[in-house]
């Protein structure tokens, strides 16, 4: 996991603060960001392996961020963090080209490995691109 | 909006909120743990201690976010009028949200889970406020520490519907007698009958036999 850069998008600042850092203990580099906006904006200029997103936002919902990254950064891959009950939103999310999903509260152990597949998925579909 | 739906939206709402409550305490007792574990026994002679402590709230949180989980599936029941739905899962859930009676009562509720699922058409909201209904009624009198069996029935009252048979156990048989004699059992058979179904009891067998018509 030495390296990998993750975008952290929820609008629960305490949460994504905390796991930001207890990612950063395992040396996952984390950036966040508290809405979909500033998800976006940020994405101009840092380019990160992996994006962690929130489906339920105040603004732009995750589901909107989501369509947006996709279209914009088709290589990016991302894990959505749902809630409760709300499987069948992690379901659309993944027939709308999201990696993989997460309900809220999360294992944290569950999530690196879920970010680590994610990365092993993107660097064999850029190692398969560049053949 | 029906009063029921509003109940409802605003449940799964809060169940949602409280989701997002339950994650940070995850997570801010998580990022704790990792900082004992970083450290010594010397630099930190409560390290054990804290970090059992730490165990607990992890413990609480996975039980909050059950209730969470089964309350906001709860909360979206009202939305629809009938369901197709198996009767297994309707009594589990049912016996998951009478955990708070199970414990004031000191009885057990247990589901006979049947070995093919058992698909009653029914509104959702009534079939679990009279199965409830029925466990509010017994837990009360029967002997604490002993357990509610609940088990799903096919056909038996020669009818499209359905029933689930409610084994209670009441040691003594002059009790039950009473208590099926009771103005309380006369209120709930009339509750049964006011929404379309029916509730006897079965001489001798300490059970109740609840139907739903489809």
């Amino acid at each position: 996991m030495n390296g990998w850069k993750v975008l952290l998008v929820d609008d629960e600042k305490d949460f994504a603060l905390t796991l930001a850092e207890r990612l950063g203990m395992r040396r996952i580099q984390v950036s966040t960001a508290f809405s979909g906006e500033e998800a976006l904006n940020l994405l101009e200029t840092y380019q990160p392996d992996v994006m962690v997103l929130d489906l339920m936002m105040p603004g732009m919902s995750g589901s909107a961020v989501l369509g947006r990254v996709k279209n914009l950064y088709p290589n990016l891959p991302i894990i959505l963090l749902t809630g409760l009950s709300s499987t069948a939103e992690g379901v659309s999310g993944i027939s709308q080209g999201a990696f993989d999903f997460l309900i809220k509260p999360l294992q944290i152990e569950e999530l690196i490995e879920k970010i680590g597949l994610a990365v092993k998925r993107r660097s064999s579909v850029e190692a398969d691109r560049g053949k | 909006m029906k009063d029921t739906l509003f109940i409802g939206k605003i449940t799964a709402a809060m169940t949602h909120e409280m989701k997002n409550v339950l994650a940070i305490i995850r997570e801010s007792a998580g990022l704790a743990e990792d900082l004992l574990a970083m450290s010594d026994e010397s630099a930190f002679p409560y390290k054990d201690k804290f970090l059992k402590i730490m165990g607990k709230i992890e413990n609480q949180v996975i039980r909050g976010s059950e209730i969470m989980a089964q309350l906001n599936e709860f909360s979206h029941i009202p939305e629809v009028e009938r369901q197709s739905e198996d009767l297994n899962l309707v009594l589990n859930q049912v016996i998951f949200l009478s955990k708070k009676l199970s414990r004031l009562n000191a009885v057990d509720f247990f589901v006979e889970q049947t070995d093919t699922p058992i698909t009653l058409n029914s509104n959702p909201l009534t079939t679990r406020m009279l199965i409830y209904r029925t466990l509010e009624f017994l837990a009360p009198v029967i002997d604490k520490g002993s357990e509610i069996r609940l088990k799903a029935l096919g056909h038996t009252m020669g009818d499209d519907g359905f029933s689930v048979t409610i084994i209670a156990p009441v040691s003594n048989s002059f009790l039950l007698e009473k208590i099926l004699a009771g103005p309380e059992w006369n209120a709930l058979e009339n509750e049964f009958r006011n929404n379309g179904a029916s509730i006897g009891s079965s001489a001798g067998k300490n059970s109740l036999i609840v139907h739903f018509p489809q």
